[in-house]
């Protein structure tokens, strides 16, 4: 292996499920639903790296890991471990790729099969690869994850074992065989905080001891500090951000990172920490076709830059949208409860009911227009109209641009054709503080 | 500060074990007031959860309230029959968010319908009155008023919680009480969530009894806190004095366990090992064992609660070194080995 | 009873204990754990009562007909009057009195013992090893396996019990195996809902992701991860399966299915129930009802103890 061949990199990679497909589209041959749950991840890990993936759950990070580990196929793209793509592994490489890529997962109570001791689930994996001299390697182990004596663990079940020490077996046995790279799923999250921080300092100082690199996977950004030098930040399936972790908790750049970023408590009462304004969870990642996938729930969607909007009016138009291309307007409900059998009542509910904030001029006019649409029972041209007028650049697949030196965002507020528009547009200063680099950047387009 | 809401006084709840009496709480004391978030904080096994369970008369059957008295409003409850509880009490007084119970609604009832038999349990109240005053609950966590008869599944994930808040809130509890509401969500969806408590907060006067192991949340949003670790409360008093000058060194260290985003490389703290199970009187400082300042009298008795005397009347604490153990913490003295047993010199925080 | 249950228990423990000392068997990891599921609880104070009902049974099963007093199909008369003793009530030749045909109770109760216990060793171990096996493949497997099996678990859902016992004896005869077989061809089904269910979970268990992920092969994650921990719900059905067996065996014997000439105690009942006697001549037909309900409980509640034990508890017969 030489010197300055990563240990894994990720190409590309594309984990897409198969939706259910009922009767109906069997006899309609239609295509089934894609699930992409990871969509175009690409990422290198060097010898002795750690790197964090952070985000909210149901953003794919799991799945990532899922297939990393080699429990999911790979629908497309590659994993290239120490020069060999997975896509080429035979049997043999396969044998060794499992020997050398160990996973640590979330839950401690369920990480340890209950019937087996300490010693039976570490021996566990050295039985796999036939690989003798058991016990002592056990006992050593133990000793680096600091369970000593080695004598009061080894015959003890699961149950014996507090959450933090399940933990420190969970981390012994991926440690066991010697690996190159760990990948843990949140092993912190579910241990109480005074073993949080010594399970944390632990794992850092064996990746460091070991040689072994790491995929730390977790919704929490509060602690990745102590675990990983970068971070990538992952929405809907595709890394939205990533830099070196202390710069990115300083100043997030992409909306997202800022939102999960504030969203963290801070534990200072005389601290006045501003909430997030993000509203929602992500939504399922099904045909969900071009665009920023952030853009439904995006508190600093870029609005058109010939228009003068609000940026909070913006935001409900845009939402109110999405609602309508995904049929989620309960129209009939809003119907009963109007009662009058007028249009322009029921116009005036529906706008109470997802618009908070004042529009004037053309914008309320293109609005009450769209609504009248809706009325009518003509919802393809409620959004059409909509659509000509606040059609955003969100709506085209942000590149991921070098806004600085290893610092990648996939953004429109940090791509340079936006630049412009969001001096223009006004309503969104995100761009502001990221430095004259961003504009010079050239896009590495990920996706096309 | 206005009249107590709600005051516990001196509470000990044990659970009758095969092998004797586990005590939970021992003699645990504080007093919540009128328009006050109350926060409990402490790890899993302080028995934060089995003295909010007492207040409501929820303790399991092996359970019980052996002395000490809580008092609502004046009236002593710990004694009320289950019957009198629901009937006078819960909901209507005093509500409760269980565990867990932000991220489910039964999905097969409409909101409506859960609501109503909340409220025919605890309430005389007609059904229409019940609707009635969901719906304005619905508008104060900004809701829309007509979708009270929705299913739970035609919200979003955002709305549903927001609905929760609401079966909690209608029947216009003084006091709700939360366990651990937002345990197991993710950043974004807490935030959400305690945006709306804190609007609750200023929009009816409510106060809240908010139980969780993360003191970052309690002192974010609540007045008050006490922080207990295996039974005891070792520290209580405003958020802002307890957390500009803690004195119990379980109160210290616990706090210096938590991550705080501003500092992302400060040394975490790390309290060896976990709260105790403890049989019978606990006569003694139950952190004794964990704590780097142990000294022979912390085992001699269970330490008094004292004033902290530095202007906040309501902040005391439990702790015979209380005068000197934070302050040899902050100067990073080696605690005292005077052969107690304290086992292990804890990493010490570099506190700036 | 006590006394037999004591010496069951002494024996088995002591059983148990050589067992564990023979070095490799005692020490592999499926056997260590069964035995150490049945130690705990034997230690549990209802469990070993219930275990040594079974046992006790059991022993009448092995023993019974030694034990019996009067031949099987021997009628009696009375010395004096030279008249057939038609369901007299119990007397010191014959405690627990006779039946209609003038044969002893007690006798025909000890001898039954081995039929019944057969029943349900039969039955119960049929409904076990099918379902188990179909559930934890269709479970673990997945697939199109997974559709296959489950469709023709379906399917057997489908098959009414009675008429198919009917047709299987077309092809067997009338015949006490057959009968048995008709049982544990058509109640495995249940099992393997469940033990299928069951084993979804388990697969989705972190530690099970593990194992794959380190490289386990599909024999290895099934031996060492899914099968002890189904176990407790194998078991448990297995105690179902052995309360089904022997009730429905009976039935079956009701309706000709099986062969009435083998007196289990189902058929005992039959037999009562028949005759007319049933309700007058209750020393004929309690017997028989009172052990099957103890047999069927003794096992349910032993499963019971089995799957309700902590960790210690369980492996299987099937794993080992
Ligand atoms: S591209 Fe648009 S929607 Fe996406 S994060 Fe940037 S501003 Fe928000
Ligand atoms: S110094 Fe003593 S009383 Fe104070 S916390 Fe430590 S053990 Fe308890």
């Amino acid at each position: 292996m030489s010197a300055n061949q990563p240990v894994l990199e990720i190409k590309n990679l594309k984990k897409y499920f198969e939706g259910n497909t009922d009767i109906v589209d069997m006899i309609m041959r239609r295509e089934p639903s894609q699930i992409q749950a990871v969509d175009g991840v690409s990422m290198t890990l060097q010898e002795n790296e750690s790197v964090a993936v952070i985000g909210e759950s149901g953003c794919g990070k799991s799945t990532l890991l899922r297939t990393l580990i080699g429990l999911h196929d790979i629908s497309a793209g590659d994993i290239v471990y120490k020069g060999t793509p997975v896509s080429e592994f035979d049997k043999a490489d396969w044998k060794e790729y499992r020997r050398n890529v160990q996973v640590i997962f979330q839950d401690p109570f369920n990480s340890l099969n209950p019937k087996m001791t300490v010693r039976e689930s570490l021996a566990e994996p050295l039985d796999i690869h036939g690989i003798g001299n058991k016990e002592e390697r056990v006992r050593e182990v133990l000793e680096q994850v600091e369970l000593q004596p080695a004598e009061k663990y080894l015959d003890r079940k699961p149950t014996n074992l507090s959450g933090g020490e399940k933990q420190r077996v969970s981390i012994g046995r991926a440690l066991i065989l010697d690996p190159d790279v760990i990948l843990a799923d949140e092993p912190v999250s579910m241990l109480d905080v005074s073993t949080q921080a010594a399970v944390l300092t632990k794992m850092k100082e064996l990746i460091n001891d070991f040689d072994v690199s790491m995929i730390y996977i977790s919704h929490d950004l509060s602690t990745v500090s102590y675990i990983a030098e970068t971070v990538k930040v992952m929405y809907l399936g595709r890394f939205v951000e990533s830099a070196r972790t202390k710069r990115l908790l300083e100043d997030p750049k992409h909306p997202y990172t800022e939102a999960l970023v504030s969203a963290i408590p801070v534990p200072d009462p005389t601290y006045d920490r501003e909430r997030t304004e993000m509203s929602g969870a992500p939504r399922d990642p099904i045909d969900i076709g071009e665009g920023c996938r952030f853009r439904d729930r995006c508190p600093e969607v870029i609005p058109p830059d010939d228009i003068e909007i609000d940026q909070q009016a913006y935001r409900e138009i845009m939402s109110f949208r999405e609602f309508l291309e995904r049929e989620e307007v309960g129209l009939e409900r809003i119907e009963k409860i109007v009662e009058v059998n007028e249009r322009s009542a029921l116009v005036d509910a529906v706008q109470r009911e997802y618009f908070d904030h004042e529009l004037t001029g053309k914008n309320e006019s293109t609005l009450r227009s769209a609504l009248t649409s809706l009325a009518d029972g003509n919802e393809d041209l409620a959004i059409e109209r909509l659509r000509e007028r606040f059609e955003s650049v969100c709506e085209t697949t942000p590149p991921e641009v070098e806004a600085e030196p290893e610092w990648h965002v996939a953004c429109h507020h940090h791509t340079e054709i936006d630049r412009t528009t969001v001096a223009g547009g006004g309503g969104t200063d995100a761009t502001g503080d990221s430095g004259s680099d961003a504009t010079g950047s050239v896009a590495h387009a990920e996706h096309q | 500060m206005s009249e107590p809401l709600l005051e516990v006084d001196d509470l000990t709840v044990q659970y009758e074990t095969d092998d004797g009496m586990l005590t939970a709480t021992s003699n645990a004391s504080f007093s919540i007031s009128e328009g006050e978030f109350f926060g409990l904080a402490g790890e899993s096994g302080s028995g934060k959860s089995t003295l909010a369970k007492a207040i409501i008369g929820g303790l399991d059957d092996n359970g019980q309230v052996s002395s000490g008295t809580i008092t609502y409003r004046g009236e002593e409850i710990q004694d009320l029959s289950d019957k009198e509880l629901s009937q006078r009490i819960r909901w209507k007084e005093i509500s409760w968010i269980p565990q867990g119970a932000m991220s489910s609604l039964d999905p097969l009832q409409r909101v409506s319908e859960q609501a109503l038999e909340i409220g025919n349990v605890h309430t005389d109240l007609p059904d229409e009155e019940i609707r009635d005053k969901l719906k304005e609950t619905f508008d104060i966590v900004g809701l829309q008023e007509s979708r009270i008869d929705d299913y739970p599944h035609q919200f979003s994930g955002g709305m549903q919680q927001r609905a929760i808040i609401a079966l909690a809130l209608f029947l216009e509890p003084e006091l709700v009480i939360a366990d651990e509401p937002t345990t197991a969500l993710d950043v974004i969806m807490q935030d959400q969530i305690f945006t709306y408590l804190d609007r609750l907060k200023d929009e009816l006067d409510i106060s809240l009894l908010l139980i969780t192991h993360d003191i970052s949340v309690i002192f974010e949003s609540c007045d008050s806190v006490a922080i207990m670790h295996a039974s005891q409360i070792a520290e209580r008093g405003t958020t802002d004095a307890v957390h500009a000058n803690p004195r119990h060194p379980y109160a210290f260290m616990f706090k210096e366990a938590f991550p705080d985003i501003r500092e992302p490389k400060r040394e975490l703290e790390v309290i060896e090992g976990h709260p105790p199970e403890l049989m019978g009187e606990v006569d003694f400082c139950s952190f004794a064992d964990r704590c780097p300042w142990a000294a022979p009298e912390c085992r001699e008795g269970a330490p008094p609660t004292e004033s902290v005397e530095d202007g906040d009347p309501s902040h005391v604490t439990a702790c015979v070194r209380k005068e000197e153990a934070y302050e040899m913490y902050r100067s990073d003295a080696s605690p005292i080995d005077d052969g107690s047993g304290a086992q292990s010199i804890a990493q010490m925080g570099e506190v700036d | 009873m006590d006394i037999a249950k004591k010496v069951s228990d002494n024996a088995l423990v002591r059983a148990i204990s050589d067992q564990s000392r023979v070095k490799n068997v005692g020490d592999n990891y499926i056997v260590r754990n069964l035995w150490g599921g049945i130690r705990s609880m034997v230690n549990d104070r209802m469990t070993a009562f219930y275990f040594g009902i079974l046992v006790t049974i059991l022993l009448m099963g092995v023993f019974g007909p030694m034990l019996a007093p009067y031949g099987v199909e021997e009628i009696h008369f009375d010395p004096q009057t030279g008249q057939m003793l038609r369901a007299e009530p119990p007397s010191l030749a014959h405690p627990l009195g006779t039946t209609f045909n003038g044969y002893d109770v007690l006798t025909r109760l000890l001898i039954g013992a081995r039929p019944t216990v057969l029943t349900g060793i039969i039955g119960g171990g049929m409904i076990l090893s099918i379902g188990t096996a179909i559930g934890v493949t269709a479970g673990y497997v997945g697939g199109r396996t997974e559709t296959l099996l489950m469709r023709f678990t379906d399917f057997v859902y489908g098959v009414p019990l009675i008429p198919f016992g009917i047709v299987l004896i077309t092809f067997l005869g009338v015949g006490f195996i057959p009968s048995i077989m008709v049982i544990g061809l058509i109640l495995w089904r249940g099992a393997a809902r469940v033990i299928r269910a069951q084993t979804l979970k388990v697969k989705q268990y972190p530690f099970v992701q593990v194992a794959k992920a380190s490289g386990a092969s599909t024999p290895h994650i099934i031996f060492k991860h899914i099968l002890p921990n189904v176990a407790p719900m194998a078991v448990f059905f297995l105690s179902l399966g052995v309360g089904y067996a022997i009730m429905l065996q009976a039935s079956l014997t009701f309706l000709g299915v099986a062969d009435p000439f083998i007196p289990s105690w189902g058929v005992m009942i039959r037999n009562a129930f028949n005759s007319g006697y049933m309700s007058t001549a209750w020393w004929w037909s309690a017997p028989p009802g009172l052990l099957i309900a103890i047999t069927v409980l003794a096992t349910f509640m032993f499963g019971r103890g089995y799957e309700g034990g902590d960790s210690e508890t369980a492996n299987n017969a099937i794993a080992a």
